[in-house]
């Protein structure tokens, strides 16, 4: 496996969704979760431009075809959008309970 | 489209009732009185103006008076007319009806004043005149459903007129209920008769030829159908073994709604429903034979249970039975016009009896048991003495009318041994008690402190029954003519010679009275009454009524059983078990909602693992 192949860039996809998804698992600290998420958000990036890459070329056009940038670009603007929300949401938590630990905000439930 | 006067007698009592019943309370005691017996004896004048037309011998005709709808049952259509039959059977009946009928409205004017219900007692008298006009006169089996209902109803009514009285709305639940036993027979059989006839008015049913159809041997079933049928609806509403037990509890309405309903005319409508269909019985000797062991047997019963009574309406209840019985025997032999007769002097005597009974329990203030009862001849000797009349035409004591009728039946009966042997005895039986019932009330010590005198229209009401108490039996000879003037149906002839065996039960009633006299006449203990347990037992029917109680709870436990048990297997039960099934499920579903972020994360990350597997090893690899 060579590194400019698409099987080192699509494990190494899986490898940061991976960490992004046990770091949304096991911390409690909203922020460290946020990460985690951008961790994901990127890996999905990563495999996106992966098959951008390697995927044969149309003829008639220079590089590959544009879908993986596109969505690469769609997704990096939820990530910004979601971030803003989120940090504002949890700015809000914390000036009402003096708290941002998830567990402790375990109120909504059945 | 025709009008007949006879239309008058309906329209009459009708308006009579409403007249009462809508606006009596705001015209006043006084003219709802005059309104209510006024229409009754208009009614009377009618029937009077019609007999005396037809007389000597009646031309039978039937008015219909507008088309009221057409019937269409099974196979069968007809078009049912409002209609009127006048003939013999209806103008004799008709005569009784209105003629006592005036005569207890009359009574009623001064036997109710104290009652503060006054105006809507009158309402339902005349309601009553009114539907039994239409049982008698209707000229088709529909009609006379109707009629036959509306003295169901308007019976019910007054023995439950004094509703405050729990006994008084018990009796007359009672007699609904066993009166609706015998409407559902008459329908049975009108509904039976439509499906083989096709026609339900008399002019067409009641013809031989056409009645004869129902004899074929393809409708073999239908016959005791329709027979059983009438029989059902006749028993129930005559008080006849074994439908008999709302009688004796009717006693708890008012005298003489006893005297109007439940003695001279409702009582009687069974008897003329099987003198009227006539045609339908003698389709079936056996039919009629049971008909008068029955008679002969309730006859019997009743006079059996009249011997140990102490209340004494309740005497003259059974005695009433017993008096039906008798015609039930005489129509049975096929002595129609025998039947009548006796219904007849029977209206006159027994409505005699129960008024001047009524006078009685005025006078002792309501006291009703005849223990209590006594001397009363002296406090109010003009009504003993019509008592006495009353009671010797129901004994059957030569002259009185009594005896004329009774005789008739028993003439008819006197080729059968076991019927004459029952009737003859039924006849002592019938002389004991009612001397007994005159005794224990009017001879003896005197009893009654400072009895209620009666008045002007008690006292003339009850005289006029007296006199025709004494002299009906001479229409023996002019009734029977009036039915059959050329002397050619055997049924409707009556027998009026007097023979040896005539002379023989006389003599023995007249024994039976001086026995009572020597047993009760100065007031001594009733020596019936030594054996407690067996009195109780004749005195309170043979128990009949706990036999039925028996049949009727288990009708009561079955519904018992719906309504607890299976009632609340499907309205609480079940739907309690789905409810709670899903709360259930709810409930343990909430339990996956813990709030933690990280345990829906895992859980979608595990969803999304399976789905993905799914999709590999199922779904073949497809999805990607």
């Amino acid at each position: 496996m060579t590194v400019n192949s698409p099987e080192f860039f699509l494990l190494l996809s899986a490898l940061v969704f991976a960490i992004g998804l046990i770091g949304l698992i096991i911390r409690r600290n909203p922020l460290v979760m946020f990460m985690s998420i951008e961790l994901m958000l990127n890996a999905s990036n990563l495999a996106f431009m992966t098959f951008s890459r390697f995927t044969d070329k149309t003829p008639g056009l220079q590089g590959g075809p544009a879908d993986g940038p596109v969505f690469t670009f769609v997704v990096m603007t939820i990530a910004a959008a979601e971030a803003v929300v989120g940090l504002a949401i949890i700015i809000t938590i914390f000036r009402n309970k003096r708290t941002v630990d998830v567990d402790a905000l375990a109120e909504l439930k059945g | 489209m025709q009008f007949d006067s006879m239309a008058l007698t309906l329209i009459l009592p009708v308006l009579g009732a409403l007249v009462t019943g809508l606006v009596g309370n705001r015209w006043g005691r006084g003219i709802s009185a005059v309104v209510a017996s006024g229409s009754v004896f208009l009614s009377f004048l009618v029937v009077l103006s019609n007999l005396v037309t037809a007389w000597p011998a009646a031309e039978a005709r039937s008015v219909d008076l507008w088309k009221w709808g057409t019937l269409t049952f099974g196979s069968g259509t007809t078009d049912i007319y409002f209609g009127l039959y006048i003939d013999a059977l209806s103008l004799t009946l008709m005569t009784v009806i209105t003629g006592v009928g005036f005569l207890i409205h009359w009574f009623s004017t001064e036997y109710m004043k104290g009652d503060s219900d006054f105006t809507r007692y009158f309402c339902y008298l005349n309601l009553f005149i009114a539907a039994m006009t239409l049982l008698v006169l209707a000229n088709n089996f529909i009609l006379l459903i109707i009629g036959w209902g509306g003295v169901g109803f308007a019976s019910f009514a007054l023995i439950g007129f004094w509703r405050e009285k729990p006994s008084a709305a018990e009796a007359a639940k009672k007699a609904f209920v066993m009166n609706v036993v015998g409407d559902i027979g008459l329908m049975v059989a009108v509904f039976a008769l439509f499906q083989n006839l096709h026609a339900l008015d008399y002019a067409t049913v009641l013809n031989d030829g056409v009645a004869t159809i129902l004899l074929d041997n393809n409708r073999g079933e239908w016959l005791p159908l329709v027979l059983l049928g009438l029989l059902v609806g006749a028993y129930a509403k005559s008080a006849q073994l074994p439908l008999h037990t709302w009688l004796p509890d009717a006693m708890e309405g008012p005298t003489p709604v006893s005297a109007l309903i439940h003695a001279a005319t409702m009582v009687t409508a069974g008897v003329y429903l099987l003198v009227r269909t006539h045609p339908l019985l003698e389709l079936s000797p056996a039919f009629l034979q049971l008909v008068a062991v029955m008679g002969a047997v309730t006859a019997f019963y009743a006079a059996c249970c009249a011997l140990f009574q102490n209340d004494l309406k309740r005497v003259l209840a059974y005695s009433t039975m017993s008096q039906l019985g008798y015609m039930f025997l005489a129509v049975g032999l096929g002595a129609y016009g025998a039947a009548v007769f006796h219904l007849v002097t029977h209206a006159f005597f027994k409505a005699l009896l129960f008024l001047a009974a009524g006078i009685v329990i005025h006078a002792a203030h309501g006291e009703q048991d005849m223990r209590r009862l006594g001397g009363l001849a002296k406090d109010i000797p003009f009504t003993a003495f019509m008592f006495g009349v009353g009671g010797l035409a129901l004994a059957g004591m030569f002259p009185f009318a009594g005896f004329f009728s009774k005789e008739a039946i028993l003439h008819a009966a006197h080729e059968q041994t076991f019927l004459f042997g029952m009737g003859a005895l039924v006849a002592l039986m019938t002389a004991f008690y009612t001397g007994r019932a005159y005794f224990m009330t009017f001879s003896g010590p005197q009893r009654v402190d400072s009895p209620h005198l009666p008045g002007g229209p008690t006292t003339l009401s009850c005289l006029i029954l007296t006199v025709l108490s004494i002299g009906a039996g001479a229409f023996a000879a002019p009734l029977s003519a009036f039915f059959d003037p050329s002397h050619t149906v055997e049924g409707f002839q009556i027998h009026t010679e007097i023979n040896a065996s005539g002379i023989i039960v006389t003599l023995l009633v007249a024994a039976s009275i001086a026995l009572a006299w020597v047993m009760y006449g100065k007031g001594q203990q009733d020596k019936l009454g030594r054996n407690v347990t067996f009195n109780n037992f004749v005195r309170t029917g043979f128990q009949v009524d706990a036999a039925y109680l028996i049949w009727a709870n288990g009708f009561r436990d079955l519904g018992r059983l719906c309504a607890h048990g299976v009632d609340r297997l499907f309205s609480t039960l079940l739907p309690g078990l789905i409810s709670s099934s899903f709360w259930g499920m709810g409930r343990s579903l909430t339990e996956t909602q813990t709030g933690q972020v990280r345990h829906y994360m895992v859980s979608i990350m595990l969803s999304v693992v399976v789905l993905l597997f799914y999709a590999l090893l199922v779904g073949g690899g497809g999805l990607i």
